[in-house]
């Protein structure tokens, strides 16, 4: 499979070569392209006492990692209406000793301007959607796409896998009406076919936008964002569910002779149809004369577990986790180690809880070379944090930067953060741009 | 005896006949007409941001339509590429191909140095700003009309600005910017005069930050072209189509 893989990709770079040298020379194609290279060496520190992984003893993570890639955009115009646009990211990753190579297309698609303001686009395209910085409560789109948690928040959203789509664009006068198709493609795209409609427009100083997105349950997205004074912007997202993706742990079947008290214990996912789900988000950002800006986000998140649910999860971690130190006699580790792999699977998911607080400042600026923000990404529940700092340094005439950044985990052991496998992470990065 | 009394008359009517101030929002206009060629062009902008001996620069394309909306094309560095800026009446957006959609930003968030979005996005005063009043100067031994503008918007760049014109010519002297409570932000000085689509327009300007001492910064315009774009290419939507 591997092999296919290697021959679809170089035969795709084979294919895209070919066809810009064939049609620069052919019909003078305007080419763009642009991007960076980026290497990136991440140091992990894990928590030996976390709960979800005692004594190490459930999972062993790499203390280090390197990554090299390709950050590439390009831009082929064959005509004034025709347009192709690509966003790939060939990547090699190295932790420990394992090492894996892998090629993403972010962007892949072709765009038709079809005249009067109607634009056709099709392809591969990472749809983003939603007015926050720290959260998305509308982009439905991207919901199960992999996520690098350690690229600043801004970022995140960037290099992400997109979706195989068609999109139909209408632009009138202060309203645009879209609508996406993303079906589901054998071996392709296996998520459940996928649409939008959606309606934006600018009202007098405000610019809001009303969607309904079509999948295996419906949602309603709403976003809003304005300029207020000359200093201060705010934005305001909601994304409405009509059914969950929720998951819960739960107990699948005793072992042992009956009244044992030992469980092993399974994935749930309640059908909750029916039933509303609100994700929202309202916060702000102010620019000083000095230049440093200051953003304040509150979002809150339905999906999350309330405090009996929490209380519940917490429960079968702290007795799972006691047993895996502890083994009861007759039972094997390897049933409390299991039970634990599958509360960390939910631990993947970010965003546990109900109610956070994102709130980051930054100067781009400081003595003309250093971009220096700090973030913090408070759970308002159990009052757990990640600090997020990061500091760039502008070398070459802009040309090259230099990244220093990492997150600290802080929190007790039966909170969102505190139950963290890292305690911290800190990673160095060199980006050459051309 | 009549005719000696109507002498002084005459000329005191002369006098102030020629004494008498154009119209502010004459000046104004006046003003605008030079430092944008038309309300539908594009022309090529470099930033050049110093801090002692060291120097930052950026390169942008501007293009404008119907005065109140403008597109800003971020070019050099490569780090940059990609980056978009739009200005339609007094909102603002800012873009970046494939990172968010686009976003809201305010006029006075900067751009580098002591330049602000507002500053590159914004071709004329008349369309933020409203004469308030106007008197006659004098600088470097040249005549000059000295307007005070007060914003017309709470979304303007600045809360007021004082516009010198050259009396002559009308050309723009300089401009001082400041906030809503009277601060004084910065100047701009308006220089390098060439011929450019018949008239001669300023090529430079200086932005001299008055906050902090010693910290300056440049824009110079080249390549004007007059050139008229559709509706939609301002449309805060149609920037994804952009390359």
């Amino acid at each position: 499979m591997k092999s296919i893989k290697k021959l679809n990709c170089s035969a795709f770079f084979s294919f895209l070569f070919l066809s810009i040298l064939y049609f620069n020379i052919a019909f003078c194609m305007d080419i763009e392209y642009y991007g960076s290279f980026v290497t990136r060496l991440v140091e992990n520190k894990f928590r030996k006492d976390n709960p979800l992984n005692p004594g190490f003893r459930v999972f062993n993570l790499a203390e280090c990692e390197s990554k090299i890639y390709l950050n590439l955009s390009m831009n082929l115009s064959f005509n004034e209406n025709i347009k192709f646009a690509l966003k790939t990211r060939p990547t090699w990753i190295k932790k420990e000793n394992k090492e894996m190579g892998k090629n993403y297309f972010d962007n892949a698609y072709i765009n038709f301007n079809l005249g009067k303001g109607l634009f056709l686009s099709v392809g591969k395209e990472n749809l983003i959607e939603g007015v926050g910085f720290s959260y998305y409560p509308s982009d439905f789109f991207s919901e199960k796409k992999e996520i690098d948690f350690t690229l600043k928040e801004e970022e995140q959203s960037s290099d992400r896998e997109g979706n195989y789509i068609v999109r139909s664009e209408l632009l009138l006068e202060n309203v645009t009406l879209t609508a996406i198709i993303a079906p589901e493609i054998d071996n392709l795209q296996e998520e459940n076919t996928r649409a939008e409609f959606k309606f934006s427009t600018l009202v007098y100083d405000t610019d809001l936008s009303i969607s309904y997105f079509h999948s295996n349950y419906g949602r309603t997205g709403f976003n809003i964002s304005k300029a207020v004074g000359q200093k201060f912007e705010v934005h305001s997202g909601a994304g409405l569910r009509f059914g969950s993706d929720r998951k819960y742990l739960r107990k699948k079947s005793e072992v042992g002779v009956p009244g044992s008290g030992i469980f092993e214990y399974e994935i749930y996912e309640p059908k909750e149809e029916g039933e509303v789900f609100l994700r929202a988000l309202i916060g702000g950002h102010y620019t000083c004369e000095n230049k440093t800006n200051y953003i304040v986000e509150y979002f809150y998140n339905q999906d999350g577990y309330d405090e009996n649910e929490w209380e519940e999860f917490i429960e079968i971690v702290r007795d799972n986790s006691s047993k895996v130190i502890s083994v009861p006699t007759g039972f094997s580790e390897d049933l409390f180690k299991f039970n634990l792999s599958l509360a960390n699977s939910l631990m993947t998911y970010r965003y546990l809880r109900r109610h956070y607080l994102f709130a980051r400042f930054w100067n781009p600026e400081i003595y003309n070379r250093f971009d220096v923000t700090c973030g913090i990404l408070l759970n308002l529940e159990d009052k757990s944090f990640v600090i997020l700092p990061t500091a760039d340094y502008k070398l070459i005439k802009d040309f090259m930067m230099l990244r220093l950044g990492g997150a600290v985990f802080k929190g007790d052991g039966e909170s969102e953060f505190g139950l963290s496998p890292m305690e911290n992470y800190y990673y160095f990065e060199t980006r050459f741009f051309f | 005896m009549k005719r000696v009394l109507f002498l002084p008359l005459l000329i005191l009517m002369i006098n102030n006949a020629g004494l008498a101030l154009p119209p502010a929002e004459e000046i104004l206009k006046r003003a605008d007409e030079i430092r944008a060629p038309s309300k539908h062009f594009s022309c090529d902008l470099e930033i050049i941001s110093k801090r002692g001996d060291e120097e930052r620069t950026k390169k942008l394309k501007l293009f404008v339509g119907d005065e109140t909306k403008s597109l800003v094309k971020f070019v050099y560095p490569p780090a940059d590429k990609g980056k978009f800026l739009l200005m339609v009446d007094e909102n603002l957006w800012f873009y970046t191909i494939g990172i968010r959609e686009p976003i809201r930003i305010t006029p006075q968030q900067r751009l580098l140095g002591e330049v602000s979005n507002g500053d590159v996005a914004k071709v004329v005063y008349s369309v933020d700003y409203s004469p308030v009043s106007i008197n006659e100067w004098e600088i470097d031994d040249k005549k000059m009309y000295r307007l005070e503008l007060v914003a017309k918007h709470k979304s303007a760049t600045y809360g007021e600005v004082t516009l010198f014109v050259e009396k002559e010519t009308f050309n723009p002297y300089k401009a001082e910017f400041y906030t809503i409570s009277g601060k004084l932000l910065k100047t701009a000085y308006y220089g390098s005069y060439q011929l450019i689509l018949e008239k001669k327009r300023p090529t430079e300007m200086k932005i001299v930050d008055e906050l902090r001492t010693g910290q300056s910064s440049i824009i110079k315009y080249s390549n004007f072209e007059i050139k008229e774009f559709p509706e939609y290419y301002f449309q805060k939507t149609h920037l994804k189509y952009l390359q």
